[in-house]
C-alpha cells in the first residue's frame, strides 16, 4: 500500500517537473527582451545611463567600490569613463539576440548577467520590473530552446527539442506564487484598515495615480471593490493557478496589471509588464487551439455531408 | 554492471540533482520574506530568525522582498537640494539632464518616482546624489558652507478629514531631512 503511494506520489512529481513542456516561451523571451530593452534605450538617449551608472554620476566609481554587490563590479573594472558604454551596447546587443530568439540561452544568459550588473552598480534605480525579470532571464537560460519563433530555429535550421521539459516553467512559476502570494501577506499586514478600502482612496489622490481629479474612483464602493478585489485576486492566484481556473485565473491577472498601467504614472508601467511576461509562463501553446479552430471553421466551413459520406 | 541499469540510475540522480536546485534556489526568498512578514505581524521565536540575508542570491537579485504596491506613502512629496555658499549666497540645485527632457521627462526617466522613494530610505545615496548636483550646476564643493536636502510635501487628509475640510489635501509644507 506504502509504496503505491509513494510510487503514485514519485510519478506524478516526474510528470509535474520533467513532464512534456508546453508552455509559450516564445511570448515570455520576446517580452523580457522588449522590457529590458525599452527602458535602455530611454537610459541612453536621456543620458540617465551616465546620470546613474556613470563614473562620474550620482554614485561616483571611487565611492561605488566600497558599496557594491560583486556583480555592480563589471562596470568599476576600467577606469576609463566610455567603459560604461561598452557594457550599455554589450546589454543591448544581448537583448537583441535575446529578443530574435539567436543563440538564446547564450544571449539569456549575457542579459542576465549584464542586466543584473547595471542594476547592482546603482541600487537607487532599482524597481520592482528588476526582481520579476532576474527569475524571467535565469528560467530563459535553462527553458527548452530553439523555440518556434526564434532565429536559432527560423534560420540556424535548429530541431526544436522533442521532449522539453517542465521544470524551467516550474522554476518560473514558483517565483511568480511567491510573488503574489507574499503580497498579499504584505497587504494584510499593512498599517491601514482594509476594511474599507482606505488605502485605495489615498493611492487615487498620490502623484502615481494618473487621474486625481475622477472622483467616482475614489467613491466608497470603487474603493472597497479595488482593495478587496486585487486582495482576492492576488491572493488565490498562488493556490488556484494549478487548478482547471489556470487560464481564466492568468489572463484575469494579466488584465489587472494592464488596469494597473493605465491608471498609474509611467513609474511603474514597465513593472506591470514584467509581471505580465512573468503571467506568460502559465499560459500553454495549446491554450489558444480553440480560437484558431473557430477561425479557421469560419473561413473554410466544412463541405456539407455528400450521399456516398453519409452511406460511408 | 547493466548499461542499461548505469542509465536509468544516471537520468534519476539527474531528476533528483534538477529538484533540489530548483528547491534550494527557491528557499532564500521563501525564508527571507516568512522572516520578514512574521516580524511585521508581531510574532517572535525562531521564525524570526528565517529573515537573514542571503547576499549570493540577494547580489543577482534572485532574493526579493515581495510586496508590490503593499505601501503607499501618505503624502505627495518633491526631495529637493540646495546649498549656501561661503558668501552666504543660496543656490537651489537643478538637475539639468531631467530637466532637459521638457515634456519628455514622465517617459524617459519614467523611473524617477520609485528612485526618489529609495532615496527616502537611503540617506547615504541622498548625499551622493547632492554632491553630483554640486558638480552638475558647476559649483565648487569646496566653497559650499551648508548643504540642505528638504521635502516639499502636502499629505492627503481621511476621507472623513477631507469631508469637513472640503479639499482632500492639507497645506504644503517643506521639512529638512538633512543638513551638513
Amino acid at each position: 500500500m506504502l509504496s503505491t503511494v509513494i510510487r503514485t506520489t514519485l510519478a506524478r512529481l516526474n510528470e509535474f517537473f520533467f513532464g512534456p513542456d508546453k508552455t509559450q516561451w516564445d511570448l515570455v523571451r520576446i517580452g523580457a527582451a522588449i522590457t529590458i530593452l525599452l527602458p535602455l534605450v530611454f537610459l541612453g538617449i536621456s543620458g540617465n545611463y551616465a546620470r546613474l551608472y556613470g563614473h562620474w554620476g550620482m554614485l561616483p566609481r571611487n565611492q561605488a567600490v566600497d558599496v557594491v554587490y560583486w556583480p555592480g563590479f563589471l562596470f568599476l573594472m576600467k577606469a576609463d569613463p566610455n567603459w560604461i558604454w561598452k557594457i550599455y551596447w554589450a546589454t543591448i546587443a544581448a537583448a537583441l539576440c535575446l529578443g530574435l530568439g539567436l543563440w538564446t540561452r547564450i544571449a539569456a544568459a549575457a542579459t542576465f548577467f549584464l542586466y543584473v550588473a547595471t542594476v547592482q552598480r546603482n541600487l537607487i534605480s532599482f524597481n520592482g520590473e528588476h526582481g520579476i525579470l532576474a527569475f524571467v532571464l535565469v528560467a530563459l537560460v535553462f527553458a527548452p530552446a530553439p523555440q518556434r519563433w526564434s532565429l536559432d530555429h527560423l534560420i540556424l535550421k535548429k530541431p526544436l527539442p522533442v521532449k522539453p521539459e517542465a521544470w524551467p516553467t516550474r522554476f518560473l512559476q514558483f517565483n511568480v506564487c511567491l510573488m503574489y502570494f507574499f503580497t498579499t501577506v504584505g497587504k494584510l499586514l499593512g498599517a491601514w484598515k482594509l476594511g474599507s478600502g482606505e488605502i485605495w482612496y489615498q493611492i487615487t489622490l498620490s502623484d502615481w495615480f494618473r487621474f486625481p481629479n475622477v472622483e467616482w474612483f475614489r467613491t466608497p464602493w470603487v474603493s472597497w471593490l479595488a482593495v478587496h478585489g486585487s486582495l482576492l485576486i492576488e491572493g488565490s492566484f498562488p493556490f488556484l493557478v494549478w487548478t482547471r481556473l489556470r487560464l481564466p485565473l492568468v489572463l484575469l491577472l494579466i488584465a489587472f496589471h494592464v488596469l494597473i498601467a493605465i491608471l498609474f504614472s509611467n513609474g511603474v508601467l514597465f513593472f506591470n509588464i514584467a509581471a505580465i511576461v512573468a503571467l506568460c509562463g502559465f499560459l500553454k501553446a495549446t491554450d489558444f487551439d480553440w480560437l484558431i479552430n473557430a477561425r479557421r471553421v469560419r473561413r473554410y466551413p466544412p463541405d456539407p455531408p455528400t450521399a456516398s459520406s453519409q452511406a460511408s | 554492471m547493466n548499461p542499461q541499469t548505469t542509465s536509468g540510475w544516471r537520468k534519476s540522480a539527474r531528476k533528483v540533482a534538477i529538484v533540489l536546485v530548483l528547491i534550494g534556489s527557491l528557499l532564500p526568498p521563501l525564508c527571507m520574506n516568512i522572516g520578514a512578514y512574521a516580524q511585521q505581524a508581531g510574532w517572535s521565536g525562531p521564525i524570526l530568525k528565517l529573515n537573514r540575508q542571503f547576499p549570493s542570491f540577494y547580489a543577482l537579485l534572485l532574493c526579493q522582498m515581495w510586496g508590490l504596491f503593499s505601501y503607499i506613502s501618505p503624502f505627495n512629496f518633491t526631495i529637493n537640494y540646495r546649498v549656501e555658499l561661503t558668501d552666504g549666497e543660496i543656490v537651489t540645485l537643478h538637475d539639468f539632464k531631467k530637466e532637459a527632457a521638457g515634456a519628455w521627462q514622465s517617459i524617459l526617466f519614467h523611473n524617477e518616482p520609485k528612485a526618489d522613494l529609495n532615496f527616502y530610505a537611503n540617506p547615504g545615496a541622498l548625499r551622493n546624489y547632492m554632491e553630483y548636483l554640486i558638480r552638475t550646476n558647476g559649483l565648487d564643493p569646496a566653497g559650499v558652507a551648508r548643504r540642505t536636502i528638504y521635502l516639499h510635501y502636502q499629505s492627503v487628509l481621511p476621507r472623513d478629514q477631507a469631508a469637513a475640510t472640503g479639499t482632500h489635501y492639507g497645506p504644503e509644507t517643506d521639512r529638512v531631512i538633512d543638513s551638513y
